[in-house]
């Protein structure tokens, strides 16, 4: 039985949309609520990936550090998104750092656990990836878009 | 007092009156129109053919407020001679002016619905004067949307407006970058993110978009996406041209001129012509 404010949450969510109520209750069954100060770290770059976020109220910053350039902020989500694939890719690790840029609530969902349930259930497993597919694919546009350096004049862009 | 020209193809000798930079490599031209009878009129979106003297002309949008038509005011970025000329010339300096040429934002047509403007990088310049006349008109439209994507904070044009902007309650104005250091509390992300996050009716909104090709293509997705019908999508493009009276064809966008029929065309207009390679 999952917990209440999971799913009062986690159904304000668009990865709820059409999930059905049983594929509902498997993912809430895997959640529980955190909530990060500003400046706070929700992962960190190469740690181990064991879960993902679902932001319900704030906003977070996704960072690569370098220590000749500093910090570059290469992407903020906001409420709704979906942060972390790397739960479900190998070698499991997080590939940026994660920081709350105010303070932000977020439903933390245990990706062992889920990973099990996804391969137990074929059509749980499938609805969760077609998600998680949807989110990576949307932002691999808009990478595409930002890569392009598009507001520099054409002489300067990157080919 | 000088008489107003009326002949498109003689360049108009104004003076610069000001002149300030707004980031490393675009400046704001003020002219200084408060000789010319009636001033200086003109319609948000249009464009004017500035000419540096022995150098070349261009288009240029015009950036200024439009009640204000004692001063004509425009936003260069510097990518080649002309532009360079132009930015680099000193207050009290003379240039040519012919204008105001081509078509002007849906104004009219958004009044009683939702407004969302959408501008990337120096898209921005061209719809400054219609969210001037929206802002001043505020009450004749519903729910008023600008989200503006520029490269980096440092290449946020017209911040002090934005900041303005930002503060009053009855717009809602968002901003993303490209990349920020950590020093950056706003958005990151592409400009089409933030059209996600405006709230508007779909069947009651039109959109004004302007910012380099791509964008305004990624942009016109994401407006269709949620569901704005391509009638009341506008944008504005800036196909480089010369003459400014559709005689030349080096704007042309299959079969429509940039000058003549632009630079704001309606989508459903543009469309055929919009993402080919050819045109
Ligand atoms: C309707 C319209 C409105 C415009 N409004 C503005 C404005 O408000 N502010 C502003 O800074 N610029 C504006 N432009 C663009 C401006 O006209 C050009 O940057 C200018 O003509 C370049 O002249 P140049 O001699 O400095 O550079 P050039 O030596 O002619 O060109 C330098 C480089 O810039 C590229 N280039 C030139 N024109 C364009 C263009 N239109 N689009 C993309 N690349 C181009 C060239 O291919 C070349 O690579 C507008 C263009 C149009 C058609």
């Amino acid at each position: 039985m999952s917990d209440p404010m999971v799913a009062l949450w986690l159904s304000e969510t668009p990865c709820a949309v059409g999930l059905g109520e049983k594929n509902f209750e498997k993912l809430a069954s895997c959640g529980w609520i955190e909530h990060f100060q500003p400046g706070a770290f929700l992962a960190r770059e190469g740690q181990k990936a064991s879960t993902f976020f679902l932001i319900h109220g704030g906003s977070v910053a996704l960072e690569l550090h370098d220590a000749a350039t500093g910090t570059a902020m290469t992407e903020t989500l906001g409420v709704g998104d979906a942060v972390g694939v790397s739960w479900l890719v190998p070698p499991h690790r997080y590939h940026v750092d994660v920081r709350a840029l105010e303070p932000t609530d977020v439903l933390v969902f245990d990706g062992d656990r889920l990973k099990e349930l996804m391969e137990a259930d074929a059509d749980f497993g499938f609805a969760i990836t077609r998600r998680l597919l949807a989110r990576v694919y949307s932002r691999l546009e808009e990478l595409r878009v930002q890569r392009l350096d598009l507001y520099q004049p054409a002489e300067g862009r990157r080919p | 007092m000088t008489p107003a020209r009326t002949d498109p193809w003689v360049p108009e000798p104004i003076s610069i009156k000001r002149i300030a930079r707004e980031s490393a490599d675009t400046a704001t031209l003020v002219l200084d129109t408060s000789e010319r009878p009636g001033g200086f009129a003109f319609k948000p979106g249009q464009f004017n053919m500035l000419y540096a003297f022995g150098i070349g002309e261009v288009p240029i949008s015009i950036s200024g407020d439009p009640s204000d038509t004692g001063e004509l005011v425009h936003t260069i970025r510097v990518v080649g001679k002309v532009t360079e000329a132009l930015t680099g010339m000193a207050p009290g300096s003379t240039l040519g002016l012919r204008g105001p040429f081509g078509t002007h934002w849906p104004l009219e047509e958004a009044r009683g619905r939702d407004v969302l403007i959408v501008a990337g990088g120096l898209g921005l310049v061209p719809l400054r004067p219609a969210i001037y006349e929206i802002l001043k008109n505020r009450s004749a439209y519903k729910r008023v949307n600008i989200v503006y994507g520029a490269r980096t904070p440092q290449d946020i044009l017209f911040s002090n407006e934005i900041s303005e902007w930002r503060g009053r309650l009855d717009v809602s104005l968002r901003v993303t970058v490209d990349s920020a250091g950590s020093d950056w509390f706003g958005h990151v992300g592409v400009v089409t993110s933030l059209v996600k996050l405006a709230r508007f009716d779909p069947e009651a909104t039109v959109a004004m978009v302007c910012g380099p090709e791509i964008m305004m293509r990624f942009a016109v997705r994401e407006l269709e996406t949620q569901g704005i019908a391509d009638e009341r999508i506008y944008l504005s493009t800036e196909r480089n041209l010369q003459c400014g009276v559709g005689l030349c064809g080096h704007c042309q966008h299959g079969n429509v001129f940039v000058c003549k029929d632009g630079p704001v065309f309606r989508y459903d207009r543009l469309a055929p012509f919009f993402s080919k390679r050819e045109v």
